[in-house]
């Protein structure tokens, strides 16, 4: 009885939905300490000085750290701020209200200076610089080219030009970043709200001089992270500093408002395109540029990268030149966000087939079925190339599953009883998984098995997930694995939980250790049963004899057989690509311009699906970030750079209330990736796929009342769409 | 991080009454759906809070001639009153945990221009009750909402209650960007409508002004008059002609305006 490719609930749920789950701000040292951080309300400012005086005096105030401090304490690099919450101080009280009353007096002169909120204003000539030592604001630059582009566009029947705008977006995990750090004189732990404990280790290890040895980063559940919490931020290395110096637990956790602005943000790439196409919808070259509004720092490298890279998504594209733009503005600093460059080179590519296909008069999915790569693998023209698959085959099959004509039909009808339905589609090719992963696996005397992860799931069920992939392996029942995570004394290095690669990466480093474990102990029992014996379902067996797990691990306790009950495997993972179609149904009050999704499909070749429980929940929690990124969520800020969404109260987070209903299939044959699991990865299949199959259906709905609108930017506010409607 | 404040508990009105005169630094906590929040975000500071949700003279609702609804009724206990207006305004409020703690009271005393209770109980023409250090009072609706953020209440003084009498006909239109969001604007008609006229209708719409504002000049169009569609397409433009609706980061003027005819259009054609 396989476990893998059954629907098996999470065993991860009890703790949590009884509250038991330790998150970060659960954990409680005696003798705590709590830290917070002044930041600054200018966007832009030189910091003249800090003063301390009223505070050191305040009852309750242990220390305050500022930027004349030193290293670690990198407050305001260069001797000035950068965006509205970058920190300039620290200050450690004995609780929480001493702190925060504290955290006001500290006095700080701040000389406000010009900010630059828009990538159009920073790249101008007399812009106001974030990084003088640049000389203007481009951080990053580089051109992506394959082909011959130029040729291409000049013998090409129709050139079409355009620009895409994609919003800023805050992650909004509902779990804010956190950190406890605890130095008892021998060993410095730091309990963290991120995906990357090993990097914190690291980091805090290279910041105060001690070997790894003496540094250990748990990951403690963790209430979301979509990306925001795959650096190491600063404040990690500063609690754990002043842990350090303090010999004393130090706590922060940030406030909601301080984790919108002091936290990554997502997205926020602008495509100027150029293509051309043949009369009869080949596309024939892409070009153009994408540019990232990286914010203060430039932490989010290769986002716009990625986005250009892929660009030419699941499309048989053979010339292209796509230059990669970074440029600072004074604005949180940028980097990953579910999907992190894909969802948005999905969305430009996406836009542009629908801008063609307008521009030829040709119907939307005719274009894309005469551009699909028709045979994998496939090398794209920017060098990336995609494993596996049958984009094709996958296509038709998934437009016929998801009933496209049906319900454009359906449409058609409700039109004439005055109600206006858009529906759309989109189609993806992604690339997931990189780096390698770590996975040790223990037998225990009692035929038990405990698997220790690199990863750090924060949501995703892999606790689920690894425990079925190891329990075929071993065929053995699920029950008997128990899986452990988060935690570098576990492990000794790995990455984490990002890019959808976690059941690939991590899945198949667990099921490597599965068989080296196994290997292992039929060595040891062909020793004590002196015949090689065959392995089923937790049994050694040869010449009439058998041996269960369990005794062998005792035996080799009692010294009667040698082997090793403790393995390790580190997984060396190469890209792969998940492919599908997706489509989205909504409905438009042409009067307000408000618009309401109704049913969300998908249709996805992730190659293996370990668990469809899991990744059904993956594709809806991703298509209601991707529909957010579409209709509702945006960072605004004020022309002085102040963040305007600074909670939740004025950031539009979808609810359970705006949720479409869903229905979320997988491809029948899958084409699996060569990785021991099998499988591609579906984490942000959905947040990728959503946007464009939302922004298409609503400009279907908006042509039933006003044929040839374009939608160039997103999200499409009913404001928005009340505009291009009039 | 709310700052550190004192907690008193009272049990009755007096009580309540003696220690919010008496403490400058003070303000009442009743469902704490605005108060909390404020205090988060260290917006609003007090040096005591005085706990209100125990006294039982605010927490009545009686449903006769007149309907009686004490200031600690929750929004949620409306949700399935008999008098339809009330019902249509409470579900439109928040979410579940807001409408089971926010107050009736508490969203009046607050006087958050986007908030609902009063733009709907100035359609429906509401006395105000408050409880003070001289007394009770009763105020018009009219007169009870002095601005943003700003009412009539004195110092030491906390609503008690409303009354009002349940209109024939009414309807409450909201446009928000999320359900549990606050409006971008929304419009409460209360009405009578006699032998296909309109006999009187009171029309009260939030997000067409700084605070909530009655419609008077699409009230006196409706006046003695039958609803036919083109008597709502004036009103409709009417609304819009009279707002002087505030820009902000959720919706334009203009956008408002606009939100704010279709909103009026629409609670006519369910009246």
């Amino acid at each position: 009885m396989k476990y893998v490719g059954r629907p098996i609930p999470r065993v991860e749920d009890e703790l949590i939905l009884r509250g038991k789950a330790t998150y970060v701000d659960d954990v409680e040292i005696p003798g705590m300490l709590y830290a917070g951080f002044v930041r600054s309300p200018y966007a832009h400012a030189r910091v003249l000085k800090v003063d301390f005086s009223d505070v050191l005096k305040t009852p309750g105030v242990v220390a305050a750290f500022g930027p004349g401090d030193g290293e670690p304490f990198s407050f305001a690099p260069g001797g000035k701020v950068r965006y509205q919450g970058e920190a300039v101080a620290m200050v450690v009280a004995r609780d929480r209200y001493v702190l925060y009353d504290a955290l006001e007096k500290v006095a700080v002169d701040y000389e406000p200076l010009p900010a630059v909120l828009d990538i159009n204003d920073a790249l101008r000539p007399d812009a106001p610089l974030v990084d003088e030592s640049l000389g203007n604001n481009v951080v990053h630059d580089k051109v992506y080219e394959g082909g011959d582009p130029d040729r291409a566009l000049k013998e090409a029947d129709v050139v079409v030009e355009g620009r895409f705008v994609i919003q800023r977006i805050i992650p909004s995990a509902m779990e804010p970043r956190g950190v406890v750090a605890a130095y008892d004189g021998d060993v410095l732990t730091i309990w963290s709200s991120t995906q990357v404990p090993f990097d914190v280790r690291k980091e805090v290890a290279r910041a105060l001089g001690l070997p790894l040895s003496r540094v250990r980063a748990i990951q403690p559940f963790v209430g979301g992270a979509f990306g925001s919490k795959l650096l190491v931020y600063p404040e990690e290395v500063w609690v754990a500093t002043a842990a350090y110096r303090l010999k004393a637990p130090v706590k922060w956790v940030a406030t909601r408002s301080e984790d919108f602005k002091a936290t990554t943000h997502g997205r926020a790439l602008t495509l100027e395109y150029k293509v051309g196409a043949s009369r009869d919808g080949r596309i024939l070259a892409v070009t153009g540029t994408v540019y990232a509004d990286a914010g203060a720092y430039y932490w989010g490298e290769g986002l716009a990268d990625t986005a250009a890279q892929m660009l030419p998504g699941p499309y048989d594209i053979r010339h292209g030149r796509v230059r990669a733009v970074a440029v600072l503005t004074n604005k949180t600093p940028l980097s990953a966000y579910r999907g992190a460059g894909r969802p948005e080179a999905t969305l430009f590519i996406e836009r542009i087939m629908d801008h063609v296909a307008d521009v030829l008069g040709m119907d939307r999915v005719e274009i894309r079925r005469r551009n699909l790569i028709r045979q994998l693998p496939y090398r794209n023209v920017f060098g990336i190339t995609y494993d596996t698959g049958d984009y094709p085959t996958a296509f038709e099959r998934g437009l016929e599953r998801l009933g496209y004509r049906d319900l454009k039909r359906w449409a058609d009808e409700e039109a004439k009883r005055g109600r206006i339905i858009g529906v759309g589609f989109s189609v993806y090719v992604e690339i997931t998984t990189f780096g390698y992963e770590t996975a040790v696996l223990r037998a225990e005397r009692d035929g038990s098995f405990t698997l220790y992860t690199a990863l750090t799931p924060h949501g995703q069920g892999l606790a689920t997930a690894l425990a079925q992939v190891v329990a075929d392996e071993l065929e053995i029942p699920m029950e008997s694995i128990k899986v452990y995570w988060g935690d570098t004394a576990y492990v000794g290095d790995g990455i984490g939980t990002m890019g959808s690669r976690s059941i690939t990466a991590g899945g198949s480093a667990a099921v490597l250790a599965a068989r080296r474990l196994k290997q292992e102990l039929a060595k040891a029992a062909e020793a004590l049963l002196g015949c090689r014996p065959e392995y089923r379902e937790g049994v050694f067996q040869c010449g009439g004899r058998s041996v269960s797990i369990a005794e062998m691990v005792k035996a080799v306790y009692r010294g009667k057989a040698e082997a090793q009950l403790t393995v390790e495997a580190i997984y060396h993972a190469e890209p792969t690509f998940p492919f599908g179609v997706h489509l989205a149904v909504v409905e438009l009050d042409p009067e307000t311009g408000f618009v309401k999704p109704l049913l969300y499909e998908s249709y996805d070749d992730v190659g293996v699906v370990v668990n469809p429980l899991l990744a059904a929940g993956q594709v809806m929690g991703g298509a209601l970030q991707g529909i957010a990124q579409a209709l509702y969520e945006e960072a605004i800020y004020d022309e002085t750079g102040n963040l305007v969404t600074s909670n939740l109260a004025f950031y539009y987070v979808p609810t359970a209330a705006e949720a479409p209903r869903y229905e979320v299939y997988f491809a029948e044959e899958p084409h699996p990736s060569k990785h021991p699991t099998g499988t591609k990865g579906v984490g942000e299949a959905a947040t990728i796929a959503s946007t464009p199959a939302v922004i298409m259906a609503v400009e279907d709905a908006m042509r039933r009342v006003k044929p040839g609108v374009r939608i160039d930017k997103t999200p499409i506010t009913p404001e928005d769409v009340w505009r291009l409607l009039r | 991080m709310i700052p550190r404040f004192e907690y008193i508990r009272v049990f009755s009105l007096p009580e309540a009454v003696d220690v919010l005169s008496r403490r400058e630094d003070a303000a009442p906590l009743a469902g704490g759906q605005s108060l909390i929040p404020m205090l988060k975000l260290r917006v609003a500071s007090y040096g005591v809070l005085v706990d209100i949700g125990r006294v039982r003279e605010l927490r009545y609702l009686r449903y006769g001639d007149v309907v009686e609804v004490g200031a600690l009724v929750r929004h949620y206990e409306l949700e399935e009153s008999p008098c339809g207006f009330l019902r249509g305004v409470a579900v439109r409020i928040g979410d579940p945990q807001v409408r089971s703690l926010g107050t009736v009271g508490g969203s009046l005393a607050h006087a958050d221009p986007f908030g609902d209770w009063p733009a709907a109980m100035l359609a429906l023409g509401a006395v105000v009750k408050t409880a003070g250090p001289d007394g009770a009072r009763e105020v018009a609706i009219d007169d009870f909402v002095k601005g943003p953020y700003q009412t009539a209440l004195e110092r030491g003084e906390l609503v008690a209650g409303l009354e009002f009498r349940c209109p024939p006909r009414g309807a409450y239109v909201k446009f928000a960007r999320r359900h549990n969001d606050f409006a971008l604007t929304a419009v409460a008609v209360a009405a009578e409508v006699k032998e296909g006229h309109v006999s009187w209708a009171r029309v009260a719409a939030l997000g067409a002004a700084d605070r909530p504002v009655r419609l008077r000049k699409v009230e006196a169009l409706l006046s003695g008059v039958p609803l036919t569609a083109d008597v709502i397409a004036s009103a409709a433009e009417a609304a819009a002609k009279e707002a002087q609706p505030p820009a902000d980061f959720r919706a334009s003027a203009e956008y408002r305006r606009a939100l704010l005819s279709v909103a009026v259009k629409r609670a006519l054609g369910r009246l």
